[in-house]
């Protein structure tokens, strides 16, 4: 088949999937929304049963699921918990992260928590804020083997920790809000914090919704010490919590252990039974829990209360192999849980099966790959966005050749006026020979797709090492410290064995 | 005195006792009692190393002495910091890792880069004949081809004790990434048996460990046709002779993760596994020719150069060494040689090979516990 590969229906409709079961759960719909979704599903179906599927119905029934996600889980936006704000903030409910406490003018707000690195440690601890408006000019020698005390690239015009990450300044007569308190600055100056948290913003977000400046996404063993947006309670029951994912804000039991819904099941009554209950766990309730927003308890036998989400009765899956899994959905019928899904890829894009699990790719299947990079000065600030220097990125794509950079690993190419139709996804003109923003008009810029406005990438390599076939990630860790401190990763929707899908990590030793 | 060839012989004797008695005598025995039920038998590695010949003081591999100036070593004596010039992280820091991520072939090392010497190395005669080159096992066997381990003999990352071969070991046996899984079919004794098929797979479950952590025969292992299958699954034939599993060449994948979701896996082409297999475990090596880029870009994907200043390995001098060392697999336009002659020592327990059905491996919906349940359970039927 030329190089092309068959997905298994699972691959190309399980987006599609969760997303209708959390249409499905509400019973809310207008008629019209109701023939919307019967249209979908017979389109689907249809889909599936002509399935001999090439690449270019794989990209066709990518935008089925789009279409699928679209509409359907758009008015789905996660609920939180209220609580009183100080004078002109408020919540953003954005669109990959979920709520963000944000200011008046809706630039989200982040914190900066306290983490150890190889040689030493960075951030803050609650109540002692530090980005200040020095300009570091060295490394901190935390990134082993390197040692510290060498100037850090473009120094000149390096910006300080407060100018790329703008604190939440108080003003004089600012009163402490419930968890909002008020901390003093070493510059003499009044910042907000958030349950002891100081609060900051990011140079990176223009708009209301933008939460480029950091994800809780992407975390992992040797990121250099980031920035979480800070969001309000997630408004389910104690033994719940909410986590990024690629494809949403996934509903997990407070040990970070999936749970999923069943079709089978009526509203706030559970079907799974006998032999169901071999492989399913439902997730009980406590005797004097009560329902709360979009969650509810039912009896599920007389004196023995489950918990149920949108109406839909919740379960453990016995057989997931890992925390925040997926792998429940692999039974027919049978949905992971999210509060709100995550904004699908725009046209063209495909979702393919990898060594490790299901994996962004471009129209021909390659692996679609982000850079991540985070420098080694005492305010670790980010060099993975195309405002930063990029010196860090020339070093491992290019050997420091630009030329090399663009050979090996490409951009990914928009079509002109292309448009993603959310925040996460967009377009940017970029110079190659910079690897700096451009304008449309300069000579040689290139119009590139982004994720979370910073560039995505493919892996074309060098003396045959690069990806040829779909399952191919080889550029996958390529660049410092397993591609987690200056290199590349590739964009995971479903980590099979870990949780480069997620903001979170898995004990592996079991 | 009993020989090794004797010792396992009654081994696999009992075992095959063994057999019968769990088989209930409803499996084909043969005459000599090993015949695996079903006339197959799957093993999953819980080690994978480089195969390294070491002698306690390393004078015989190693006279030069180990290399001592790794990554660590060589930008302190490069860039001293006490010398009052300042150092700018594009000119050093980036400077070393563009150079660690596009090495230059053909660069002069800044420091010395030790080979491995000597005339023995475990392996095995990939070619079928005896070169200058080539090196003599430990017991005496003429003819094997290792090249690799001139290039990481005296490299105290590959040598016993260092960090990472051991962190290696534990993340092979805790990654299920990395579950290499071989499978015997066609057997009929494994002691001698002239005919028999080999495939790969990876495994996506734990090893059975007993509460010392030491792994057990006989747990289940769900075979990966799903993620892996295009990867990993690979076939080729081979013989038993005196309890000795030997194969012809076949390229295989083997995955080798060591980072968090690095996918790290390397290329052996023409591998040929020489293994002794017994009912409860097989161990020995595989030999091939290592993809050079694979193998290469597979270590630097793992690891990291922390982690490569722990055991004095400079990347780039290792990828010149590769190079040059490079013999076989030359690429038909330059005439150089793409891979090196290569060996890995591996210890695998018996595992029972659970395969998914052909619906589940084409539409691959099958991870979850029905589905698994439904695999045991066919597995068991089958078994009846």
């Amino acid at each position: 088949m030329n190089g092309s590969r068959t997905l298994g229906n699972d691959e190309v409709f399980g987006y599609a999937r969760h997303a209708a079961a959390i249409t499905k759960v509400t019973g809310r719909f207008s008629f019209q929304q109701r023939a919307a979704i019967f249209v979908r599903r017979r389109v689907m179906r249809i889909l599936r049963n002509v399935l001999s599927i090439s690449i270019g119905t794989i990209v066709a029934a990518i935008g089925v699921y789009a279409y699928a996600a679209s509409g359907s889980t758009a008015s789905f936006k996660e609920d939180y918990i209220r609580e009183p704000l100080p004078p002109g903030f408020q919540v953003i409910v954005t669109e990959l992260e979920g709520p963000i406490f944000a200011d008046a003018q809706g630039k989200s707000f982040y914190y900066w928590p306290k983490k150890q690195l190889r040689n030493g440690d960075a951030g803050e601890v609650q109540g002692k804020p530090t980005c200040g408006f020095d300009v570091a000019r060295e490394t901190a020698g935390f990134l082993s083997p390197y040692p510290p005390g060498i100037e850090l690239p473009e120094v000149d015009t390096r910006p300080s920790c407060a100018a790329a990450w703008p604190p939440v300044f108080a003003s004089d007569d600012a009163k402490p809000v419930g968890k909002w308190t008020i901390v003093d600055r070493l510059d003499g100056r009044k910042q907000w914090a958030y349950d002891g948290w100081s609060l900051y913003t990011s140079f990176l977000d223009k708009k209301p919704g933008d939460v480029y400046g950091a994800s809780q996404l992407f975390h992992h063993g040797e990121t250099n010490v980031q920035r979480y947006p800070m969001r309000p309670a997630p408004n389910v029951p104690p033994q719940f919590s909410v986590q990024t994912t690629m494809l949403g804000r996934l509903v997990v039991l407070h040990d970070d252990w999936s749970v999923y819904t069943f079709d089978g099941d009526g509203r706030n009554k559970s079907n799974c039974e006998g032999a169901c209950l071999d492989g399913w766990a439902p997730v009980l309730s406590a005797a004097s829990a009560r329902s709360v927003g979009e969650w509810s308890v039912f009896e599920r036998t007389p004196g023995v209360k489950q918990w149920a989400f949108r109406g839909k009765p919740i379960y453990r899956h016995m057989g997931d192999s890992k925390i925040a899994a997926l792998d429940g959905s692999d039974t027919p019928r049978w949905h992971n849980v999210y509060t709100q899904m995550a904004p699908e890829p725009p046209q063209g894009f495909t979702m393919k099966k990898t060594l490790m699990g299901l994996v962004l790719g471009d129209a021909n299947q390659k692996t679609v790959y982000q850079y991540v990079c985070g420098d080694d000065a005492i305010d670790q600030l980010a060099c993975d966005h195309p405002d930063a220097p990029q010196a860090y990125r020339f070093a491992v794509c290019g050997g420091g050749d630009p030329d090399k950079c663009i050979k090996a690993f490409p951009y990914l190419i928009a079509p002109v006026g292309a448009k993603s139709g959310n925040q996460v996804w967009g377009t940017m003109y970029i110079d190659p020979k910079t690897g700096k923003r451009a304008t449309a008009d300069k000579p040689g810029a290139l119009n590139v797709w982004t994720f979370r406005a910073r560039p995505v990438y493919t892996f074309a390599g060098y003396k045959g090492y690069g990806d040829r076939k779909p399952s191919d990630i080889n550029a996958q860790s390529w660049g410092e410290f397993n591609g987690e401190r200056n290199g590349y990763i590739a964009l995971v929707y479903r980590d099979i064995f870990e949780n480069f899908d997620a903001g979170i990590q898995v004990d592996l030793i079991n | 005195m009993k020989t090794e060839h004797s010792r396992v012989m009654s081994r696999l004797g009992l075992a095959g006792l063994a057999l019968v008695v769990v088989g209930g005598g409803s499996a084909a025995i043969s005459a000599d009692n090993t015949a695996p039920r079903d006339r197959s038998i799957a093993y999953a590695a819980h080690e994978i190393k480089l195969s390294v010949y070491e002698t306690p003081d390393a004078k015989e591999e190693c006279p030069q002495g180990v290399n001592t100036m790794g990554p660590r070593e060589a930008f302190k004596a490069l860039y001293p910091q006490d010398a009052g010039q300042k150092w700018k992280v594009v000119d050093t820091q980036m400077a070393r890792e563009a150079e660690i991520w596009w090495p230059t072939v053909g660069k002069a090392e800044e420091f010395p880069f030790i080979e491995a010497e000597g005339k023995t190395a475990i392996g095995v005669d990939l070619d079928g004949k005896t070169k200058p080159s080539d090196f003599t096992s430990p017991e005496g066997k003429p003819g094997i081809d290792n090249q690799l381990y001139r290039v990481t003999g005296c490299i105290m990352n590959y040598r016993r004790g260092a960090s990472i071969v051991n962190s290696e070991r534990q993340k092979l046996l805790a990654y299920h990434f990395n579950r290499l899984l071989i499978e015997l079919t066609d057997v009929d004794s494994l002691i001698n048996d002239d005919d028999v098929t080999i495939t790969t797979y990876r495994g996506l479950d734990a090893l059975l460990q007993d509460a010392q952590g030491a792994f057990q025969a006989g747990g289940s292992e769900r075979i990966d046709m799903r993620w892996g299958a295009k990867d990993f699954v690979h076939t080729g034939k081979g013989r038993i002779v005196n309890g000795v599993l030997k194969t012809d060449p076949m390229d295989i994948f083997v995955p080798q993760e060591v980072a968090f979701s690095s996918g790290a896996a390397s290329t052996l082409r023409g591998a040929q596994f020489e293994l002794k297999v017994m009912p409860d475990r097989a161990e020995g090596v595989i030999g091939g020719y290592a993809d050079v880029e694979s193998f290469y870009r597979r270590f630097n994907r793992a690891w990291g150069t922390h982690f490569m200043s722990y055991g004095q390995q400079v990347p780039p001098a290792v990828y010149r060494s590769l190079t040059r060392l490079a013999d076989g697999y030359p690429d038909p336009k330059t005439g150089e040689n793409t891979a090196i002659s290569a060996s890995y020592s591996v210890k695998m327990v018996q595992v029972l090979a659970l395969h998914p059905d052909k619906k589940i491996a084409d539409a691959a919906p099958a991870s979850g516990a029905a589905q698994f349940a439904e695999s045991v359970a066919s597995s068991q039927a089958d078994a009846k």
